[in-house]
């Protein structure tokens, strides 16, 4: 803005606030005639204007505090303002001068209250003024004192006249009548109604402390000016100012971490102010003890306030005595009223974060109603750790965590149980956990045995029905539920393993409503989690894990194995959702807790190593591929071990072998991959079967080094062997499958039958097509259109080529983590099918950016690279 | 010089037309406000807090003679008096953010002048930010701003001291609030 442009605007502006309101926006349109954009200013700091009074009186308030004796306003009393006179002055504050009045014509009797300006100021408040009557006009509540008129009076002063409320603040009122808890939640009731019936009607109160909240002599509860209270009008984004203010008018001690901050207001800060008033209406102190206004907005900001069944026990030690007195009960009776439900209802209101708060009043409301029925309370995060913490409240007295590995099969049943860590009493935990890992170690027995005697000689029985028969019977144990529950489990899990999901879920679902404690709960989720992650239905299985994980988080040991194999589970999910990010964070958690055992057995060398190899994974598919090789060579060293004192082969070393060699060959490092290769497939064929995915991957790594290294036919034959295994396995890892597709693809283009690979490849094409265009990523599909280009090179369709590898660029640059050398590896197919040379050098040169750095000077992709760029 | 002239003196060589008097007046009133500000607050401690305005008024009872001191005088007084104050907030905001953003690291003492939160610690940093800003679209509404806030002048004092209309003062006020306020809005 130029010093000239301030100048008319600024003129219009004063002018325009010279005028009566109502004719303000007709002037400032006439005014600036055509021109908009001055308009526009204009008008937008004429919206500004009352904030921004109000903004530079509070400044001044604050740089002029208190010690200052500010002029006094003559009472009004006896007076008479419009049809109104003025009995007695009833209060006062920054917001005008409050007088009981009554109408002098006689027309009714009715006491009112009367909110007029201090004189003088008129102009300055007027504007406030105009808002608050606006907002209260349409609000009718019997909790909320109603606005019957407004207007000026004769100097021109404005006023408005609202029910004349006979009360005194809430929180006086229950302490003169002795109130006890129970009631004084009837009477918040009464509060949530009016401010829930407010928000309703788009208003935010902003400032519920008790001197806002009179209560009348019969009981009823009236909410008192909504003066600096804003409607939540669609305008509020674009007029920023509106937050700021309410920062500044504000009631500091009541104050929402939000209006400190200057953070936008929403209905959620009155959810907060009315946790304030919960808490000072049951303990007789507010959250947080009165201090210096500066350090106040600091404890507001970062402190936990005392949970309120504290607070109530501070009080009493500091021998004020006064909050039993006034609740006419003693302390223990009140603290144990308020331990628990009410704690967390307080609490959760109290939440630094809004969208930790209750999502509305009515939420909190409904959740106060339900604890005076006597019902489960919501205040508690999710449904599961609400009630996982209840059971455990509920059996305070002498629960052992019950819980059971759910991976028992793997490491041998009773061998893990876990250590429990909400338990009143060790010894007591340890019986019990000894006891139901023998029951359930002789229930699997029994279960197979009885069955077996129970059917014909010369059938056999089905694991099926086998399984079945088990869950009969672990339902029947119903005095038992950490039984039940435990058995049910280790039968729902064995449905996992055999592949039978929705008979896992469901059985999982029962399990969930056994085992209550949280560790319970957690690894049943974890377990629904898991099974929906097999059955490749993501979007279900995630919020499950997050459900689980959150368990472990609130109620678990950071360090805690139960949850490291949640959060294993949990990372591989992340993982196949390619959110890569996220996957590394969880699955780095995972090795830390590994790493803290001491690892003086084989189990924690084993969950080390699959820790370090999952993360491993992930690590390698963001492209830092020296850091996986180095990851999956610690969990190979870890495998190695236990492979010494193991009779047989060990199936993790295959596994390890298979991670390493897949990094290899992305590396180009042929012999070396070669030299694992054989004893890799020897391993998992041996221990898994030839047609298991990890048997087969080995078979295909193998394959492309040998065709890497010119040797077709060999190639050929091995993929032709892996092909077929895979084909016989009925759960066929589709990941695999691809990988093996796109070889036998590469095999024949090398062979030379070009259209057969075009062939291969364009059957793979749709699924990956809609994989990418639906989630904007995709793992794969940028592999498969390279190879469809360079098929298409083969076939000398150099034009179609080119297509593919833009759109393998396109892909590839949107799938993958910035600077990922598979983004590189497409620049470089680009560059070498475009026609013209600076297109190719300008690919060549992203290509060599970022394919030098993770693959080496000496890879035969970055050489192609340098070698485009010399020509 | 100048150094040896009393408060009260350079006021009446300003008041004359002699410049150089202006900064030595500022000078020695920026002292004496620090120094007010610095005994109120040992004096009062805990919850007292010290106000810009009681300052302004005192150094004005403090460095200028009373005995035939005029409305005028005293309107001139205060304004020099208001953009020291303003200085003072100022430097001592920029004391309280570096200590703030040196946490540990860097131990800054600074005395304790006014009871500010760190939220209006900042603004009014971006408020002087706005002012300068304001003071090149228009130096005659910085002043009045400098005069109502800091200095805690009345509308007519302002007027006086700044030799202007109280309506220009009325309207500058306002036209100003609104712009600074904006300016603020916006930086957030």
């Amino acid at each position: 803005m130029t010093p000239e442009r301030w100048e008319q605007v600024s003129k219009i502006l004063a002018d325009a606030l010279d005028r009566p309101l109502a004719e303000r926006a007709a002037f400032v349109v006439k005014a600036c005639a055509d021109d908009d954009e001055l308009r526009a200013e204009v008008e937008t700091l004429l919206s500004q204007q009352a904030d921004a009074q109000v903004f530079f009186e509070r400044f001044a308030e604050d740089l002029t505090p208190e010690t200052q004796t500010r002029t006094p306003v003559p009472s009004l009393a006896g007076s008479e303002i419009g049809p109104y006179r003025l009995i007695e002055e009833v209060g006062r504050g920054g917001m005008g001068v409050v007088y009981r009045a009554a109408r002098n014509d006689g027309a009714f009797e009715q006491e009112v209250a009367l909110k007029l300006l201090p004189t003088g100021v008129s102009e300055d408040h007027l504007q406030r003024f105009e808002a608050e009557r606006q907002i209260l006009a349409p609000l009718q509540h019997p909790n909320i004192a109603r606005l019957l008129d407004g207007g000026f009076s004769a100097d021109g002063t404005p006023y408005f006249v609202m029910d004349y409320v006979d009360g005194v603040p809430i929180t006086e009122y229950c302490d003169v009548a002795q109130l006890g808890v129970r009631q004084r939640l009837h009477l918040f009731g009464q509060v949530c109604s009016a401010v829930q019936y407010a928000h309703q009607n788009l208003v935010v109160h902003r400032d519920l402390k008790p001197s806002n909240i009179l209560v009348s002599e019969d009981g009823v509860v009236k909410l008192l000016d909504f003066g600096i209270a804003k409607l939540l009008d669609q305008n509020a984004r674009s007029r920023p100012s509106l937050t700021q203010v309410g920062a500044r008018v504000m009631t500091p001690e009541y104050a929402s971490p939000e209006q400190i901050r200057g953070d936008s207001i929403t209905t959620s800060s009155d959810v907060y102010q009315l946790g304030v008033l919960l808490y000072e209406l049951l303990t007789g102190r507010r959250p947080y003890k009165a201090v210096a206004i500066r350090e106040m907005e600091r404890i507001i900001l970062e402190e936990e306030p005392t949970r309120p069944s504290t607070a109530i026990t501070m009080v009493m030690d500091s021998t004020l005595d006064t909050a039993t007195q006034t609740h006419s009960i003693t302390t223990q009776r009140l603290q144990r009223a308020l331990r628990g439900d009410l704690d967390q209802i307080i609490l959760k209101a109290l939440s630094k974060r809004p969208d930790h708060r209750y999502s509305s009043v009515e939420a909190m409301a409904d959740d106060l109603g339900r604890h005076l029925r006597g019902m489960p309370v919501l205040a508690q995060g999710s449904r599961w750790t609400y009630v996982a913490s209840k059971f455990v409240r509920r059996h305070r007295a002498g629960i052992g965590a019950l819980a059971l590995t759910f991976s028992a099969l793997a490491v041998g049943l009773g061998a893990a149980l876990w250590q429990g860590q909400i338990a009143a009493d060790e010894r007591d935990r340890a019986q019990q956990q000894e006891r139901l890992a023998s029951e359930v170690a002789g229930f699997m027995k029994g279960m197979f045995f009885f069955f077996a005697s129970s059917v014909p000689e010369g059938t056999s029985p089905s694991p099926m029905d086998v399984l079945q028969q088990g869950v009969v019977r672990a339902e029947q144990i119903d005095d038992d539920p950490e039984l039940s529950g435990a058995l049910l489990h280790e039968i729902a899990d064995l449905h996992i393993w055999i592949r039978e999901y929705p008979r896992a879920d469901e059985l999982f679902e029962r399990t969930l409503e056994l085992r209550q404690t949280p560790r319970g709960q957690m690894a049943v989720l974890e377990r629904l989690a898991t099974s929906a992650r097999l059955q490749n239905q993501l979007d279900r299985a995630m919020p499950l894990y997050e459900q689980a994980v959150a368990i472990g988080d609130e109620f678990l040991a950071e360090d805690d194995l139960d949850l490291a194999y949640v959060l294993n589970t949990y990372g591989i999910a992340l993982s196949d959702a390619e959110d890569l990010q996220n996957a590394e964070r969880i699955q780095r958690r995972v090795v830390a807790i590994r790493e803290t055992q001491p690892l003086d057995n084989h189990g924690d060398r084993a969950q080390l190593a699959a820790a370090l190899d999952n993360l491993g994974v992930i690590v390698g598919k963001s492209g830092a591929l020296s850091d996986a090789l180095s990851l999956h060579e610690q969990g190979l060293e870890y495998r190695e071990i236990i492979s010494e004192d193991v009779a047989g082969e060990n199936m993790d070393v295959a596994w390890s072998l298979l991670n390493i060699m897949s990094i290899q060959a992305l590396l180009a490092r042929w012999d070396q991959l070669l030299e694992h290769a054989d004893r890799q497939i020897r391993i998992a064929d041996s221990t898994l079967g030839p047609n298991h995915r990890i048997s087969v991957g080995g078979r295909r790594l193998k394959a492309v080094a040998l065709l890497e290294q010119g040797n077709i036919e060999e190639a050929r034959t091995l993929f032709s062997e892996a092909d077929t295994n895979l084909r016989q396995n009925a759960f066929a890892d589709k990941e695999e499958m691809l990988l093996l597709s796109i070889l036998g693809a590469r095999i024949e283009r090398e062979a030379g039958a070009a259209a057969s690979s075009e062939q291969l490849l364009r059957d793979l094409w749709p699924d990956l097509d809609e994989q990418w265009q639906t989630n904007k990523k995709s793992a794969f599909a940028g592999s498969v259109a390279i190879e469809l280009g360079k098929t298409l090179v083969a076939a000398s369709r150099m034009e179609e080529a080119l297509e593919w590898f833009e759109l393998a660029v396109l892909i590839e640059t949107q799938s993958r983590p910035a600077g990922h050398y598979r983004v590189g590896i497409a620049h470089l197919e680009l560059a070498e099918a475009s026609a013209k040379a600076a297109d190719r050098v300008e690919h060549a040169q992203v290509a060599i950016d970022l394919l030098e750095p993770v693959l080496g000077e000496s890879h035969p992709l970055t050489q192609r690279a340098q070698s485009l760029l010399r020509q | 010089m100048a150094d040896t002239s009393s408060p009260t003196q350079l006021l009446a060589a300003y008041q004359a037309g002699e410049k150089a008097a202006l900064a030595d007046l500022f000078e020695q009133v920026y002292d004496a406000l620090y120094g007010l500000a610095r005994k109120q607050r040992s004096r009062w401690q805990g919850d007292h807090t010290v106000g810009a305005t009681a300052l302004v008024n005192e150094a004005y009872l403090k460095l200028i003679d009373q005995t035939g001191a005029s409305y005028r005088d005293r309107s001139h007084f205060l304004a020099v008096a208001s953009q020291a104050m303003r200085h003072i907030l100022i430097d001592y905001a920029r004391r309280r953010q570096a200590l703030r953003r040196g946490g540990d690291l860097e131990r800054v003492q600074i005395d304790e002048l006014f009871d500010l939160s760190d939220a209006r610690v900042d603004e009014l940093l971006d408020l002087n930010d706005a002012m300068e800003k304001l003071g090149e679209l228009q130096p005659r509404q910085a002043r009045v701003v400098e005069c109502r806030l800091f200095g805690g002048m009345q509308l007519d004092e302002t007027a006086e001291a700044l030799n202007l209309s109280k309506a220009t003062v009325k309207r500058d006020w306002a036209a100003a609030q609104a712009l600074l306020f904006n300016l603020l809005s916006a930086d957030s």
